[in-house]
């Protein structure tokens, strides 16, 4: 039998890709590929290049340095439109880190300076003077699967979210969006979280959810394989013991 | 001035006391004392003339070039006086003024070179305004510090001026976009060469354009992001002739040229080619003679080394250190690995990063770095240990499509443990990259069972 297929837009490797965030990519094509669906990636190198937006499944933006998160949301601006449409349509959309301001409204840097962000979410991201590094673990629902889900973070801004606008997660331990509880954003299919750095790889269940979306997306059936995560989920307890001790301190 | 008088006095006290109850923090405790006591203390000491001073600062390869630097000033019979214990902050600076000055606080030094932490520059420069700086790279580094490299690129921004000589690394993007600081640049650069190489897989990355925010291209690297570059959209690009370029590079003899003067390569690692180039490129403005430069090449030696071996019954350890700060010494470190061919266990022990509070489990750095090189080196097995991230580091492995089987997890720092495992794999030639602390674990516990077979 062949193979499903899922296209992946891998958006902006190089002005993004801050901290290891390619993994995820890895991840997805990998992880697809043990469910036995094949998935096709595609760089796309430059905000300036019009996106067909049709003909993907799912679009990853690695975690960036605002500069450029600025620069490339204004030269996104010509396809913001496109972008929302492709929003509502149920696109899957991953960002992580501090690429999640390409969707606010506004940013706002330290220096009081005010950016235009996409304007797809109702939120605002404001960059703080310090630097917040350290492990991060929320629990979110991720297309109907409550998953515990554990990376770091590097947080350099506050996102305050507005009246009506989903978290995508719960703090267990970390930073939240702004200092409170709250982890991220969900605008229907879209995933924006702090998170930085192999998500997908230390939370193989995340993708296993985002992949069956994607074919849900197609009205594809779902592959119904399980798949050995044993060294995933070492990690995740072996990490998790490591943020006790820290808890206990 | 009096009172400056008895705060020197009150340092040299603490310098003398240091040395004796806790020789290690002495090259940075009276300082950090003392500018808590003035914080101008740094800029009242007299004889520093600031043309002949040297900043060298940057992310990577601050304290090799400052070392080498020193060394050719040295071997040309100049009084220098610089940092080189690494000290690199405020108080680093302070403490090697203290150390080196006379009671009254006169510095009889002609040069003076420091390293210079790239966060700390705008706290030392309104005290000693040197001429002079040297900017080897500005990369990922200590995230939890630094947050991201544009950090660093405004904090530098606030102090780099008009009135300095830049020494800019002409194919690291951006040391070259501090460009239009100053009209006295003076570029330093390497000549493609036989470990130069291009990246063009499917997941491979390369950098933004400081300037437009574009991708940059690589015509070729020579280490991880630095190579001659170009950006296709503003054209902002490395210079076709830098004023000092290291070419005719010949790492099998170990030698390389600069304007047609022959040069011995102390270490034929790539990595080190930057910091040559911007040493030369300092002591050629500062004018001496490029013969005389090179013939202090033959005998520098980089006290802060990276590489070192070590036997361990049948088996050879090399060792490279690494400080798990940022993925561009990481990539040297498996590219040396790789640089061997021969069969071999390639020992990884990723820790948990604990330089700053709240300590955390960041190895994504490993995902950053290009494993394609190092898997097809012939490693027999994968020897992933730590207490907290060892399955953490298995999974860049796996993901990297290397068999499971092939790949040991050890969950634990206990070396001993370490130790057995590496003894039972039937290959004598071990590589073990981890920090310098579980190496001299290491080292403490092969020395002791030496000890104890020799009494028995």
């Amino acid at each position: 039998m062949d193979k499903t297929v899922i296209k992946t837009a891998f958006l902006y490797p190089d002005i993004f890709c801050l901290n290891g965030d390619r993994g995820n990519i890895i991840a997805l094509v990998q992880i697809a590929n043990r469910l036995g669906v094949s998935m096709e990636v595609d760089r796309i190198n430059s905000p300036d290049i019009p996106i067909n937006f049709d003909a993907y499944d799912i679009f990853y933006i690695p975690s960036g340095e605002l500069k450029y998160v600025i620069m490339t949301a204004e030269a996104l601006m010509r396809q913001s439109y496109a972008i929302k449409k492709a929003v509502e349509a149920g696109k899957i959309f991953v960002i992580t880190g501090t690429s999640i301001a390409l969707f606010a409204n506004d940013i706002i840097r330290v220096d009081k300076s005010k950016y235009k962000g996409l304007d797809i979410g109702a939120f605002d991201c404001i960059e703080r003077e310090n630097v917040f590094g350290d492990d991060l673990v929320f629990s979110a629902n991720v297309f109907g699967q409550y998953l515990p889900i554990t990376g770091c973070q590097i947080s350099m801004m506050d996102t305050l979210l507005a009246k009506g606008t989903k978290a995508f997660g719960k703090i267990i331990y970390g930073y939240g969006n702004n200092k409170g509880s709250d982890e991220g954003i969900l605008i229907e299919n879209c995933i924006l979280t702090n998170t930085l750095g192999p998500l997908l790889i230390k939370n193989p269940e995340m993708t296993v959810a985002i992949i069956k979306q994607a074919l849900k997306n197609k009205d594809m059936e779902p592959p119904l394989d399980e798949i050995n995560f044993d060294i995933e989920n070492n990690s995740a307890k072996k990490i998790w013991e490591f943020i006790e001790q820290k808890i206990s301190k | 001035m009096m009172r400056f008088k008895i705060e020197l006095f009150f340092a040299k006290v603490i310098v003398f006391l240091i040395n004796i109850i806790n020789p290690k923090k002495g090259t940075s405790f009276p300082g950090r004392i003392i500018n808590k006591i003035d914080n101008a203390f740094i800029g009242k000491f007299e004889g520093i003339d600031f043309s002949k001073v040297i900043f060298v600062t940057g992310t990577n390869g601050k304290s090799t070039l400052t070392n080498l630097l020193y060394h050719i000033l040295k071997k040309n019979g100049v009084n220098v006086v610089a940092n080189l214990e690494g000290a690199n902050q405020k108080c680093g600076i302070a403490t090697t003024l203290i150390k080196n000055s006379t009671l009254n606080g006169r510095v009889k030094h002609e040069y003076f070179i420091f390293e210079i932490d790239e966060r700390s520059l705008y706290q030392i420069y309104p005290y000693i305004k040197a001429k002079h700086i040297v900017i080897t790279n500005i990369q990922k580094d200590q995230v939890q510090r630094n947050g991201d490299p544009d950090y660093i690129v405004r904090k530098l921004s606030q102090i780099i001026n008009a009135d300095m000589t830049l020494y800019l690394n002409n194919e690291e993007p951006r040391s070259k976009f501090f460009e239009s600081k100053s009209e006295d640049i003076i570029y330093f650069g390497v000549d493609k060469n036989s470990l130069s190489y291009q990246k063009t897989g499917i997941f491979d990355i390369t950098m933004p354009c400081p300037v437009c925010g574009r991708k940059i291209e690589f015509n070729y690297l020579n280490i991880d992001n630095i190579g001659n570059f170009y950006c296709p959209t503003c054209n902002f690009a490395s210079e076709k002739t830098p004023d000092v370029l290291i070419s005719d590079i010949d790492f099998e003899i170990g030698r390389f040229y600069i304007n047609n003067q022959s040069f011995e390569m102390p270490y034929t690692v790539p990595f080190m080619l930057y910091n040559y180039a911007g040493a030369v490129a300092a002591a050629l403005n500062l004018g001496f003679k490029i013969e005389n430069i090179a013939s202090a090449f033959a005998s520098f030696i980089n006290v802060g080394g990276r590489i070192e071996s070590i036997r361990y019954h049948k088996k050879d350890i090399k060792y490279i250190r690494i400080k798990q700060e940022n993925p561009e010494t990481f990539q040297s470190a498996l590219d040396n690995v790789a640089n061997d061919t021969s069969e071999k266990i390639f020992v990884l022990g990723l820790n948990e990063i604990i330089d700053f509070d709240p300590h955390y489990t960041n190895t994504f750095y490993a995902y950053d770095c290009d494993l394609t090189k190092l898997v097809h080196s012939n490693v027999k097995k994968y020897v992933c240990f730590s207490q907290y991230v060892c399955y953490d580091t298995a999974l860049r492995f796996i993901y990297e499509g290397i068999n499971r089987d092939d790949i040991i997890i050890l969950p634990t720092k206990d070396v001993k443990t370490l130790l057995d495992e590496i003894d039972q794999i039937d290959c004598d030639n071990i590589y073990l990259i981890t920090w310098l602390k579980t190496f001299n674990q290491i080292k403490e516990y092969i020395k002791e069972e030496s000890k104890q077979l020799l009494e028995k």
